[in-house]
């Protein structure tokens, strides 16, 4: 009961943190877009000032800035991100989220499986050198974090295109397919080979210290078998900073999922982003990063949840 | 002063070494370390001579010659419109670099004076400061920095501005963090004691003692840019034809995957001088940061 009491009040006082920053980064980025000369509609064809005074009132910008605001809020409350600019007719939540196999599916799809490759193998690697220190298996874990934190996906991605789909033909080049394993194994390889080295390495160095502290120490005076020590003792402080890591790096794959879309010509947010980005669709530019934003301040309330359950600290 | 050297000279005791020629002594003896800064040096000059030496135009069309292989009039090939490779490879790398050297100075301006002010005022300033980068923390990177492409439109030079200028978070935390436990030391207090000014005790004071990390963060912002900059190049923002950039080159070589030579070799350059970057960065911090 105290420890559901004390579960509440913490994340009653995470949420109390996470909604303010959510509406911090809509009024930045909203008012960043609004405080741009011009209208989204110059410059493309003369358009009469009638017709361009209609268009402004049906997308709500001939309304003072903090009218717009306040119903862009009240929009995203609902959940709705509003009209695009560019693609007439449509509503971004109908690009980001298609009835088809397309936008955010496709990201969040790459995201996930690249998360379920990275987490568990990045953590039994790293765990597997910590414990077997300066082996052939540890030094390659150091390399391929080095490389791989190095070179980004934008460079092994088309390099391991060439290799495996134009050289030894093994695999389909880019494209989506049908989501088959085929057309998903190299993109998710690229992304999980960028983040699980990382991920790894980080264990490493976590479990090396742990098995080097005092309470580990203790308990092999105390006769216990290696494997009650890391089990029962070494592994939930290990993966304190593995969990502190997963916050960014999420972001960081959601990122890398979208770069990887590019890489594979895959139909996710990536294009959409370009696409906007291209046809200076603001709307649509101001949508995908606020929903982007979310992702990321859902994701770290989560990993706050889960670090809560591993740190006996917080709980004080 | 003449009196310590004179005792010094008699006592034949080695004249203590300054922090940074300690830290540049043990730089120097990281060979790894050493080998990759003479290569990124090496690079970085190739990218200024071999544009201005060269017969070739980068952006001079030949369509006479267009997709030749590597040979010895072209060390690189062409490309499909009958340009030297090898040229236009070093006038991306020189793009590429001047972008990310530029952003990298204003990271380093933000980031330091933003992260020293706010560590060496403290309280409501400092929390209200942090509580900022939180906020920009929330927002993923790539989406910002293509919201402000498209915002600030073609005008490169702006957008790395701009983009920079949403790059310091990672600096202005652990400048923070560093300005905090110096703010606790002796020579700080003598300072705030002497009735020294806030403003001139971080310019001072603060400031100068922060430059180790500061080094250390300044060569890891580079390659990020790097990164960044061909990432953003990928997605058709940034650096525009006929001008190119090793993000520009590898894009169209992944497009064009027959010609084996217009992907291979501008990925080649890249991967070389980030993997030169991360071993210079890992030598600066064991050579500044000695724990």
């Amino acid at each position: 009961m105290d420890e559901y009491r004390q579960m509440m009040k913490f994340l009653i006082r995470r949420l109390l943190v996470a909604i303010p920053t959510m509406f911090c980064i809509v009024l930045l980025v909203f008012s960043l877009v609004h405080a741009t000369p011009g209208n989204p509609f110059q410059g493309e064809k003369a358009l009469s000032p009638e017709v361009m005074k209609q268009l402004l009132h049906q997308y709500r910008l001939d309304l003072p800035v903090w009218q717009q605001f306040y119903l862009y809020i009240v929009d995203l409350l609902h959940g709705n991100f509003g009209p695009s600019y560019k693609f007439i007719g449509q509503s971004i939540n109908g690009l980001i989220f298609p009835d088809y196999m397309g936008g955010f599916w496709v990201t969040m799809r790459l995201a996930i499986y690249a998360m379920i490759f990275t987490v568990p193998l990045g953590i039994l690697f790293g765990c597997y050198a910590g414990l077997y220190r300066n082996t052939w298996f540890d030094r390659l874990v150091v390399m391929l974090n080095m490389f791989f934190s190095a070179v980004p996906t934008i460079v092994t991605g088309p390099l391991a295109v060439f290799l495996f789909a134009v050289i030894l033909h093994l695999l389909p080049a880019s494209g989506w397919g049908d989501g088959d394993f085929k057309h998903l194994f190299l993109p998710v390889t690229i992304l999980t080979l960028a983040y699980m080295p990382t991920v790894a390495f980080v264990t490493r160095g976590s479990i090396i210290d742990v098995l080097n502290s005092n309470f580990i120490r203790t308990a092999r005076a105390k006769g216990l078998p290696t494997r009650a020590i890391i089990f029962k003792h070494a592994i939930r402080p290990t993966l304190i900073p593995v969990v502190s890591l997963l916050g960014p790096m999420f972001a960081g794959v959601l990122v890398g999922a979208i770069v990887t879309e590019q890489v594979f010509a895959l139909p996710g947010l990536g294009i959409l982003t370009t696409n906007g980005a291209t046809n200076r669709d603001y709307n649509l530019v101001l949508g995908i990063t606020i929903f982007g934003s979310f992702l990321t301040i859902a994701f770290n309330f989560f990993v706050d949840i889960l670090y809560f359950f591993l740190d006996p600290k917080i709980k004080q | 002063m003449v009196f310590s050297k004179r005792i010094k000279e008699t006592l034949g005791v080695p004249k203590a070494k300054g922090f940074w020629q300690n830290a540049f002594r043990r730089f120097s003896h990281n060979k790894l370390a050493m080998v990759s800064l003479i290569i990124i040096l090496l690079l970085a000059l190739l990218c200024v001579i071999v544009p201005m030496l060269s017969q070739y135009s980068y952006s001079q069309p030949d369509f006479t010659g267009s997709l030749q292989t590597p040979n010895l009039k072209h060390l690189f090939g062409t490309d499909g419109l009958g340009r030297d490779l090898y040229v236009r490879s070093f006038i991306g790398g020189r793009i590429t670099f001047e972008i990310a050297f530029a952003a990298t100075v204003v990271v380093l301006l933000i980031g330091v004076l933003y992260g020293s002010i706010a560590g060496f005022m403290g309280g409501k300033i400092d929390s209200l400061m942090m509580r900022f980068v939180d906020v920009l923390y929330g927002v993923p990177f790539l989406f910002f920095s293509i919201l402000l492409l498209t915002l600030f439109g073609q005008s490169l030079m702006l957008s790395f501005v701009a983009i920079a200028a949403i790059s310091w978070l990672d600096m202005s935390r652990v400048v923070r963090g560093q300005t905090l436990s110096l703010k606790q030391k002796e020579f700080v207090e003598a300072a705030v004691i002497a009735g020294v000014g806030k403003w001139k005790i971080i310019i001072r004071h603060i400031i100068p003692n922060l430059m180790g990390v500061v080094v250390v963060y300044a060569a890891l912002v580079v390659p990020n840019m790097i990164v960044l900059s061909a990432v953003l190049s990928f997605f058709g923002l940034g650096v525009m034809e006929p001008m190119t950039s090793w993000g520009l080159l590898i894009s169209d070589g992944s497009q064009n995957m027959d010609s084996w030579w217009l992907l291979l070799f501008p990925a080649m350059l890249m991967t070389i001088t980030l993997l030169a970057f991360a071993f210079v960065v890992n030598g600066l911090r064991d050579a500044l940061d000695p724990r």
